[in-house]
């Protein structure tokens, strides 16, 4: 999964909508975690891609880049460990 | 250069005195007229230090008084060009070296420093509460692993039962616990340091980190569930109007003891859709969003320091205030322990390239007996710990403090300038930012009574 911004002129737009914009499946948008407002001022929104169906992460020249945005691990910030474990690699 | 050196004199009348009033706890007598080397000046501050007859073989007590004293340690200053070039001696004279010392650093294996009164002490808590400031009709919502009520109602005791808001606390779907109900963890840990300085203000369950949120069992937690958390939060707070929503609170405080440990979990360097360096991130978007709606946005610096970093650091130590901690929107914490020096975890300054550089803004504490959500005897640790104790601070300061007349922009600059410095501090530095949080004079600087 693939963090992705999208626009909804009209308020936040469905997924169809924001698999249109992206030129994506609706399939292949996370239907779970929906359409979620960033900044609706800016009418601007994230949904999550599936991986297969991830556009590279060229921004076209003259276009806003939408994604894809990374969605790493996070972890809380204590207690402190003293040397890293195996799993605690990548996102 | 004036390099500062110990060296041992024979004794002499001025010495005796120095030495006698040293003894007796009285200041610095007149060391006019003592015999030395020419290249040495002598400490006019220090009190000089009966050495007895100046071998280890036979010390004892009557050699060391002054009078009987054959040899004195003095301080005193020589000059050279440079380190390399001190020498060994002057004028014949031995000269030791007087290097600076500082007390062990507080790390991740170090007992607790102190306990949760002393912070509370540190922080005028009482004070504040007579001035009002004690997080009454203030929502502080904790994203993190969860919340355990039982936990906190059996530590803080009778009659200190926190207020706490199930309706508009965030569950997850597919999460098994309800509000408050989450295993003891580090979310607990979080709301029990929030309320030692707003026992008043109204907890909010935002558990990101908890095992049972979207994906978490399977793929761990990530950023994804934590921008759903905001989504919610702003909801709450800029959209929801309704009765029983934001509205019934003076402010929101929006707490964040979690982070990222190592670029490696990020996107690489230089992709448009990294995290850690890139303001236009959606989750950074999202964070500025709730922030300019007024939500006051608090986040741990990290655990990143460079003399005793969290293993997860891999090694790397700079630049590591990294994503939305780096965020000038939010106000960024490092972590002292009770005795105002700052714990050797705690993440520096300037934060990653591409971010806000005056990171972390304000230090607060951390490292002391609290929640014991980790075992008895376990300290409430990490730069985790000092951030809620900071939004604790806000929370109380909200109580008088009206987000609309100061918004959360002006709240944080108020708390920067009333920071309190630490000895040799003229301004903000990497390891503090601008000082340890006072939340009293941030308070009488935005004109409370």
């Amino acid at each position: 999964m693939a963090l992705m911004t999208v626009h909804g002129a009209n308020g936040a737009p469905s997924l169809a909508e924001a698999a249109s914009e992206l030129g994506v499946s609706v399939a292949d948008i996370d239907d779970k975690f929906g359409v979620v407002p960033i900044d609706p001022d800016k009418k601007l929104y994230a949904v999550q891609v599936k991986g297969s169906s991830i556009p590279d992460g060229k921004a076209e020249s003259g276009k806003e880049y939408r994604g894809p945005y990374s969605n790493p691990k996070i972890a809380p910030l204590g207690p402190i460990q003293p040397e890293k474990k195996p799993d605690e690699d990548g996102h | 250069m004036r390099i500062p050196v110990i060296t041992v004199l024979p004794s002499q009348e001025p010495l005796q005195r120095s030495a006698a009033a040293g003894m007796s706890k009285r200041g610095p007598t007149d060391l006019t007229g003592v015999r030395k080397p020419g290249g040495l000046t002598l400490d006019p501050n220090f009190n000089a230090v009966a050495l007895g007859s100046g071998r280890v073989q036979s010390p004892s007590a009557g050699t060391h008084a002054p009078d009987n004293s054959a040899t004195f340690a003095v301080r005193g200053f020589v000059e050279a060009d440079s380190a390399d070039a001190i020498p060994a001696d002057v004028d014949g004279q031995p000269i030791f070296a007087d290097p600076k010392i500082a007390p062990l650093l507080t790390c991740g294996g170090t007992p607790p420093v102190g306990s949760h009164s002393d912070v509370a002490k540190k922080l005028d808590v009482a004070g504040l509460a007579a001035r009002g400031m004690d997080g009454d009709g203030v929502a502080v919502a904790i994203l993190d692993t969860g919340i355990n009520l039982k936990h906190l109602n059996a530590k803080r005791g009778p009659g200190k039962q926190p207020l706490f808001d199930a309706g508009n606390s965030w569950t997850p779907q597919g999460s098994t616990n309800a509000p408050g109900a989450y295993p003891v963890n580090h979310g607990t840990m979080c709301a029990f340091d929030v309320l030692i300085a707003a026992p008043k203000a109204t907890l909010l369950d935002f558990p990101i980190l908890a095992n049972d949120a979207p994906g978490g069992s399977v793929v761990g937690q990530t950023l994804s569930v934590a921008l759903l958390g905001f989504a919610q939060l702003l909801a709450f707070w800029a959209v929801a109007f309704a009765p029983g929503g934001g509205p019934r609170y003076r402010a929101l405080v929006v707490s964040n003891s979690w982070g990222i440990f190592h670029p490696s979990w990020d996107f690489p360097a230089g992709h448009p859709g990294r995290f850690i360096d890139n303001p236009n991130h959606p989750f950074n978007i999202l964070v500025k969003t709730l922030a300019s709606s007024g939500a006051d946005i608090v986040f741990a610096a990290g655990n990143c320091g460079a003399q005793c970093a969290d293993g997860r650091c891999q090694g790397n130590t700079k630049q590591t205030i990294v994503g939305s901690s780096a965020l000038q929107e939010v106000l960024t914490l490092a972590g002292c322990d009770t005795k105002d020096a700052r714990v050797g975890y705690s993440s520096q300054g300037p934060s990653i390239a591409g971010m806000f550089q005056q990171k972390p803004d304000l230090t607060a504490y951390t490292h002391f007996s609290g929640s014991e959500a980790f075992g008895v005897g376990s300290p409430d640790s990490g730069t985790s710990a000092a951030c809620p104790v900071a939004s604790g601070c806000v929370a109380a300061l909200r109580s008088k403090i009206s987000r609309t007349k100061v918004p959360p922009a002006n709240l944080f600059a108020s708390l920067r300038t009333s920071a309190r410095m630490v000895p040799g501090q003229t301004g903000w530095n990497g390891d503090y930012g601008f000082g340890i949080i006072d939340p009293g004079a941030a308070a009488t600087a935005n004109g409370v009574p």
